[in-house]
């Protein structure tokens, strides 16, 4: 996570991050849907939740030290993390012979809540941005 | 960028999903048919999907670039193996010399409850292509 550095804070960061996950889930989302009469298919998903908690600072966890200036800082590696794909959990009971695991009931749930959290993190990004730039231009 | 990925995947499974509807009309219309150019009666058609980057180079290259899996694409279509149904109509020109006329193993309520799949499952497709959308449009507005 990178420190906060006056106009551009972490918080900035930390939505750019959430808006590349939610995309790449729904990608991942879109690609079971599509395949959700293909045999053998397993579903997958992006873990987001926890992508983003490995972002927020967490307590005890120590950062590197720059012991001179001109050192890259070791966090800001993070944001360009590449997607966290993971095995969606199969259904728990499924009458289906053909060794698929889309839960499409499950799954169009799922992407309906992440289009949901993508355009809220698209919108609070919109206003901290609008924020910012009045107090550019001075409010007025 | 994920979300032109998502939509051309997501088309992908509208088109795999229309072909499978088309075949269950080819399917439905040809119910009675007793004769084709292979000779004999209509064989009842179906489509086997298989997810694209199936093949090992492909799920490789995949792999190490990260990405999700893929978009699905129509790997062939199957006829059906079983026998045609037999039925007792001494008056049908194609009636072999007992009586009987070998007619497509075509069962309506089969064939209905697999049309009803494809469409709830070309509809779960628009509806991905609608929510990308809709989040592209919302991205649009940052910085407006």
């Amino acid at each position: 996570m990178p420190q906060p550095t006056g106009l551009f804070d972490g918080n900035l960061a930390l939505l750019e991050r959430a808006l590349s996950l939610r995309s790449a889930q729904h990608r991942t989302l879109s690609a079971n849907i599509a395949n959700a009469d293909t045999p053998h298919y397993k579903a997958f998903e992006v873990a987001v939740e926890e992508a983003l908690a490995r972002m927020r600072p967490a307590a005890g966890r120590l950062a590197l030290a720059r012991t001179d200036a001109g050192h890259l800082p070791a966090a800001a590696g993070a944001a360009r993390e590449r997607p966290p794909l993971r095995v969606a959990a199969p259904p728990a009971f499924s009458l289906r012979a053909d060794g698929n695991t889309v839960d499409l009931d499950r799954t169009m749930g799922a992407l309906s809540e992440n289009a949901l959290a993508y355009k809220t993190s698209a919108q609070l990004a919109a206003s901290k941005l609008k924020g910012l730039r009045n107090v550019i231009i001075g409010g007025k | 960028m994920d979300l032109y990925d998502a939509m051309r995947t997501s088309a992908s499974g509208l088109s795999a999903q229309r072909l499978r509807i088309n075949l269950i009309s080819a399917n439905l219309a040809n119910v009675h048919t007793t004769r084709t150019p292979e000779g004999g009666p209509y064989r009842r058609k179906e489509v086997v999907f298989q997810a694209a980057g199936g093949a090992f180079g492909d799920a490789l290259r995949r792999a190490a670039a990260g990405g999700p899996p893929g978009e699905v694409r129509p790997l062939k279509i199957v006829e059906d193996v079983r026998p045609p149904v037999l039925k007792y109509d001494p008056g049908h020109p194609d009636a072999d010399e007992n009586g009987y006329v070998a007619l497509p193993h075509v069962n309506v309520m089969e064939e209905m409850v697999n049309l009803m799949s494809a469409t709830r499952s070309y509809e779960a497709n628009l509806n991905a292509v609608r929510a990308a959308r809709d989040m592209a449009l919302k991205a649009l507005e940052i910085g407006k």
